[in-house]
């Protein structure tokens, strides 16, 4: 572990040089605690580390350090798995042709295996709500669009590399779109993200008929995100 | 009631405040006003701690009062005028309804600052009224100001006259060397020669033209969270530095992290000045800071100038008398 001031206000805590479940665990477990010391405003966990944002009235770098080298030893909490169920149209996918041209996989395949398993989030960010997914079965590993496009709707779920997630907002983007979610990971009208670091996202194929139902369920306000724990 | 209505809107009006600090693990940028210095004195000459204020870019709005206030203008001068008189920036103004307020053109800085005495009917999202534009969050309706709009206020007292000396600044651009620095072949490369600031800068960042920093390998780093500041070098070698709409995670090396007081500075670059940086300790850079709070807190609002309310046949008038 190694902790470092960025400038006069915020310190990062940088763990291993990888990813994996195990230093995910340790941030998460110390994210937690840091939240609850005196002087801190925001920490943001991430892959790999955690920035930490303090107010220098009420503390400073060197108290903050000591603190935090003292978490280092606390052992680690095994939680219980939250899964957060997110319906996915598969149908909408516009590039599951691509996909399936690029893997040597069916259309069916690639949706069965996408599906298939629960998705660790690692960290949300870049735009509010985005979680950066780990642990997608490499079979279906897919080069991202030579040219992006300008815009992705909100809702897509694509395939970026070695990578898969799902744009909370319309963006431009350039990763194979292999579906569609009605889920609002970003809700504007009530401005609040969905999804947190530490739980897991699994894929429930729905058909279209389905996913209008949703849909409108969502736009009256009647509809209850499925979450298993 | 409607406060004010947008005759023009200039080119990039959006309220701002102090930002919303405490929601980055959701992926919510800072945001705020990019200069905060010129805010809060704005804030303080209207006699408020805290609130929005109209943030306008290289060219000023035009606005119709039509109700009475007091405002204040800061930050970059775009000469403004009251129905077509100018007036001082730094110092409390008190419109009458029907006063129009526009602004002749930018002569310094990029950005100006005007508060309002009264309180602004805005959206609030994550506690903060910042408009975050590319999630159409806070502020009027998510956006930038359009003409035609109708800011609602809720009427507050009229201020005591105050005026302010524009606070100086250094020039150079503080940075503390970073945790990522080592990355780099030269990283002193950075300091002590002038960088220009490119056409490509907005609230969230600003690219710079100049001595490229060479990476000892990858410009490429996990994914990690950056804040406002934050000097992202890619392969190009050209640093970019992040402002307050900054996201909250990045792909790129760092090299370092502006000190928080200077990104007020970067707020008022527009493209072809120049930057400046030099390097500080974490001491140096706590004390700045603190002596910048200090400086704030104990600021003085010049006034001498006498407030009366006099009444004459039920109408209610406000005199001031000062010494000439």
């Amino acid at each position: 572990m190694k902790i470092s001031a960025v400038n006069e206000e915020s310190i990062l805590i940088r763990f291993s040089d990888d990813i994996s479940e195990e230093t995910h665990l340790r941030i998460k477990s110390m994210y937690k605690q840091i939240l609850n010391l005196e002087g801190v405003l925001s920490a943001v966990p991430s892959y790999n580390s955690i920035m930490i944002y303090y107010d220098i009235l009420k503390t400073d770098y060197e108290t903050l350090k000591g603190k935090l080298s003292d978490f280092e030893s606390v052992p680690l909490k095994s939680e219980k798995k939250v899964v957060v169920k997110i319906p996915v149209c598969y149908e909408l996918g516009i590039d599951l042709d691509r996909v399936s041209e690029h893997t040597g996989l069916s259309i069916e395949q690639v949706i069965e295996i996408h599906a298939s398993r629960d998705y660790l989030i690692y960290m949300i960010g870049f735009t509010p709500g985005f979680p950066y997914l780990g642990g997608m079965d490499e079979r279906l590993t897919t080069p991202r669009l030579e040219v992006p496009r300008t815009k992705i709707e909100a809702g897509s779920v694509g395939i970026g590399g070695e990578q898969t997630g799902i744009y909370p907002l319309a963006t431009p983007g350039g990763w194979n779109i292999i579906g569609k979610t009605p889920i609002k990971l970003y809700d504007q009208t009530h401005s609040k993200t969905l999804l947190k670091m530490g739980q897991y996202v699994r894929f429930v194929p729905v058909s279209q008929e389905l996913y209008r139902q949703i849909e409108k369920k969502i736009e009256m306000d009647t509809y209850e995100i499925e979450v298993v724990s | 009631m409607i406060g004010f209505i947008v005759k023009q809107a200039g080119l990039l009006s959006t309220f701002q405040d102090k930002g919303r600090l405490g929601y980055q693990n959701e992926g919510m940028p800072i945001s705020g006003a990019m200069d905060q210095e010129a805010m809060i004195l704005a804030n303080k000459l209207v006699g408020k701690e805290q609130g929005a204020v109209l943030e306008m870019t290289f060219m000023g709005a035009t606005l119709v009062f039509k109700k009475d206030m007091a405002i204040a203008i800061t930050g970059g001068d775009m000469q403004p005028e009251i129905n077509n008189k100018p007036v001082n920036m730094y110092q409390t103004i008190y419109l009458k309804s029907g006063d129009i307020l526009s602004f002749k053109g930018l002569i310094s800085g990029f950005r100006s600052y005007l508060a309002f005495s009264d309180i602004l009917d805005l959206d609030q999202v994550y506690d903060s009224k910042s408009t975050y534009l590319k999630i159409a969050a806070g502020g009027f309706k998510g956006r930038k100001l359009a003409a035609g709009d109708e800011i609602q206020v809720k009427s507050c007292n009229l201020p005591k006259f105050g005026q302010v000396v524009k606070p100086y600044r250094k020039e150079a651009i503080r940075v503390l060397l970073g945790y990522e620095s080592d990355d780099f072949k030269w990283p002193e490369s950075l300091f002590n020669r002038p960088y220009k600031v490119s056409n490509d800068l907005d609230r969230m960042g600003i690219r710079l033209e100049g001595e490229s920093l060479e990476h000892k390998e990858s410009p490429d780093i996990i994914s990690s969270p950056i804040i406002p500041g934050a000097i992202q070098v890619p392969k190009s070698g050209q640093p970019m530095v992040m402002l307050r709409d900054a996201q909250t995670i990045g792909g790129y090396t760092r090299i370092g992290t502006v000190i928080s007081c200077d990104l007020d500075k970067l707020a008022q670059k527009k493209p072809g000045d120049t930057v400046i940086f030099e390097a500080v300790t974490l001491e140096e850079a706590v004390k700045i800071k603190k002596e910048w709070l200090k400086a704030l807190n104990e600021i003085d609002l010049k006034d001498d100038r006498r407030h009366f309310s006099v009444s004459i046949s039920g109408t209610t008038y406000d005199v001031y008398v000062e010494e000439i």
